[in-house]
């Protein structure tokens, strides 16, 4: 029907041109190998600045040849049922995304697209063979890109009058939709950004630097002044060189975490969560409601210490998802608690604590492995190394306890929450209908102490999650509670059902 | 409520007892070629060499040895006897291992695909693997060294039973 052609056969916007052009987008391949000649060129004295800017004109106006050529041969176009992308200059490819594969749609409008009024479109979906798929439309107006987005999502035909066409820059209210914001950025929290466990790692650089600093020390009064007391003037630098690395790890970890989150909002607007975001850059990433199976709270050790959190859905058939499935960057951990509950499933039961053999076995891990080899350098004769290792395995036994007051589990018939991590610390909700099978691990100590780990498989996110060293009827209970019915098998007696009649 | 004994429950079916034979073939090859290097070792060893190379060098026949009666004689049994399936109503249903035990357990509704494969040595032995695949990486069921026969009847069953009821919840 004539009324389901929602957008005939389409160009991207000719804006794009300008911002490849200026950007050398098509360009970069052949002035890569341009620069090295005009180099050698250059430096034998035979290319004058007449040469130089003729080469710079050269090369702008076949970067915009390029893009035009491209810009020409790309269209697309969106039916009832499917987008279909053209492109290609010499060999023609034909892409077709059925609509009711389309898992989430990004718009992503980086600083040069903005000051254009245009943005980049992707398509995300779920592929018919299992695998990831992606179209991307670089560029459409600004003011297509609410309406492409809708269209996508919700497969519905919506005439090309019928929708009065606000003007759509990401990250402006835009769409005609009831919208519900259930988070909003507040600055406050950029100032998580330097405590990630990424920025553990700074001490050790420190050490280096120190390191290096040392040696490069004068040694005016003899090395063995040097390594007894270092002067006054290498304590100052030493805490000097500490304080101004600290400092810049922590003001760039603060200026990055602005550039990307800045702004950040997480609405509903119709079937959709819309997460918006960015300074430069503006994203805004479209989850399908019906597609999101749960979520996952992660704490860092750092970030745990503060009472923070960040937020991920677990999507079904979503690319990427720790990235695209943000709900809340670094917040306060009631704050993402809140998002979590009001945005995709509020889960407050308190989770059961693991048996205390479970807390033997992190003692044994985390306190075992330094404990042995302090005795073994102790024997070889190296004191120093071997208290070293000893104090290793008394910060063992803190970590040990950590980790086991962190596993947890509980289900009811429609969902159910795993817990466990101390260095990353996470808490995952799954929803029943999410999951696709058990998998239970027993080892032969595991067996001995009456436990056993269990492992969720779901089709979304890492694809299983773990339920560690619950005891056996725990885990037989967890089973039985979020799967009635089909894993009845795992106590049941053996039923002779017409696959075992095959077998005889 | 709350089961203090309990355990899963092992499933009814053993994989073909044909796998035994498999699994010995497939040890007595890996014996041979360790065999043969042990034995090179031994004799090829110079002289001056240290006397821990040529304690070794003296011993790997010997090791050689003894992991061929292992894999001959003893790991061919104890893989038949640490392998275990059953479809049920409901579900796919399997255990693996013996120091560590894997059970999985699929749902028939949640199955995505379901693969026979034959590999040069099994049909050597009239031996077929079921590949159950699901939505997830992890939940993925193979039932490894069915009777062709059985595998030939057991997945297309399974595909079945699965498009019949399938869900796509995931």
């Amino acid at each position: 029907m004539s009324e389901h052609q929602v957008l005939a056969e389409r160009r991207l916007d000719w804006r794009v041109l300008v911002v490849h052009a200026v950007t050398f987008r098509q360009a970069r391949a052949i002035l890569s190998s341009a620069g090295p000649i005009a180099l050698v060129f250059a430096v034998q004295g035979r290319l004058g600045s007449f040469g130089l800017i003729a080469i710079a004109v050269l090369a702008t106006v076949a970067s915009l040849a390029f893009s035009a050529l491209r810009w020409w041969r790309f269209s697309y176009e969106i039916d009832a049922q499917r987008l279909l992308v053209r492109q290609g200059l010499l060999s023609r490819s034909e892409r077709a995304v059925p609509l009711d594969r389309v898992r989430g749609v990004d718009v992503e409008a980086p600083a040069l697209h903005r000051l254009f009024r245009i943005a980049v479109l992707r398509v995300d979906a779920a592929a018919g063979t299992g695998g990831k798929d992606e179209a991307v439309l670089d560029a459409v107006s600004a003011a297509d890109t609410g309406r492409l987005r809708e269209v996508l999502l919700t497969q519905r035909a919506v005439g090309p009058v019928a929708a009065p066409v606000a003007a759509a820059v990401p990250g402006s209210a835009d769409m005609a939709v009831a919208e519900r914001v259930f988070a909003r950025l507040d600055p406050r929290w950029l100032l998580y950004a330097p405590l990630v466990g990424s920025y553990l790692a700074v001490p050790l650089a420190i050490g280096g630097t120190l390191l290096r600093d040392v040696q490069s020390l004068p040694i005016p009064a003899g090395l063995r002044d040097l390594l007894d007391v270092p002067d006054e003037a290498g304590v100052g630098r030493i805490a000097l060189t500490v304080l101004a690395a600290l400092a810049v790890v922590a003001v760039g970890a603060l200026v990055a975490g602005a550039v990307s989150n800045w702004g950040f909002v997480l609405a509903a607007r119709g079937s959709n969560l819309v997460a918006e975001r960015g300074l430069l850059t503006k994203r805004t990433v479209s989850l399908e409601i019906d597609r999101i199976r749960g979520y996952v709270l992660s704490q860092g050790i750092g970030i745990r210490l503060v009472r923070a959190a960040r937020l991920t859905a677990l999507v079904t058939g979503l690319g990427d998802q720790n990235r695209r499935g943000q709900l809340l960057p670094l917040g306060p951990l009631h704050v993402a608690e809140e998002v979590a509950a009001s945005a995709v499933r509020r889960f407050d039961t308190p989770l059961l604590p693991h048996p205390a053999a479970a807390l033997r076995r992190r003692l044994v891990r985390s306190v075992g492995p330094p404990a042995l080899v302090s005795v073994a350098l102790l024997l070889l004769g190296l004191p120093l190394a071997a208290s070293i290792l000893a104090v290793l395995a008394v910060l063992g036994v803190g970590l040990g306890i950590d980790r086991y007051r962190a596993l947890g589990h509980v289900a009811d018939t429609a969902a159910l929450a795993v817990r466990s991590g101390a260095l990353l610390r996470r808490r995952v909700v799954l929803e029943q209908r999410a999951l696709v099978g058990w998998r239970i691990q027993q080892s032969w100590f595991q067996r001995r102490a009456g436990l056993l780990t269990l492992v969720a498989c779901v089709g979304a996110g890492e694809g299983g999650y773990e339920v560690l060293d619950c005891s056996t009827g725990q885990g037989l209970d967890l089973v039985a509670a979020v799967s009635p019915g089909w894993a009845n098998a795992l106590s049941s007696r053996p039923q002779f059902s017409r696959g075992n009649q095959l077998s005889k | 409520m709350t089961h203090p004994a309990a355990v899963p429950r092992t499933p009814a079916y053993q994989v073909s007892p044909n796998a035994i034979g498999l699994w010995t073939l497939e040890g007595a090859i890996s014996s041979v070629f360790l065999l043969a290097a042990g034995i090179v070792a031994a004799v090829l060893v110079p002289a001056e060499a240290p006397i821990v190379v040529r304690v070794l060098a003296a011993a790997a026949p010997y090791v050689a040895a003894a992991y061929a009666v292992v894999a001959v004689a003893i790991r061919p049994r104890l893989r038949f006897r640490v392998h275990h399936w059953e479809v049920t109503d409901e579900s796919v249903f399997t255990l693996t291992g013996w120091l560590t035990q894997n059970w999985t357990i699929i749902p028939i509704a949640r199955i995505q695909t379901v693969d026979i494969n034959r590999g040069a040595m099994q049909r050597l032995f009239g031996l077929a693997s079921v590949a159950v695949l699901t939505a997830s990486s992890k939940g993925t069921v193979e039932i490894v060294h069915l009777d062709a026969a059985v595998a030939g009847a057991v997945a297309p069953d399974l595909a079945r039973r699965a498009a019949a009821i399938r869900d796509e919840a995931t």
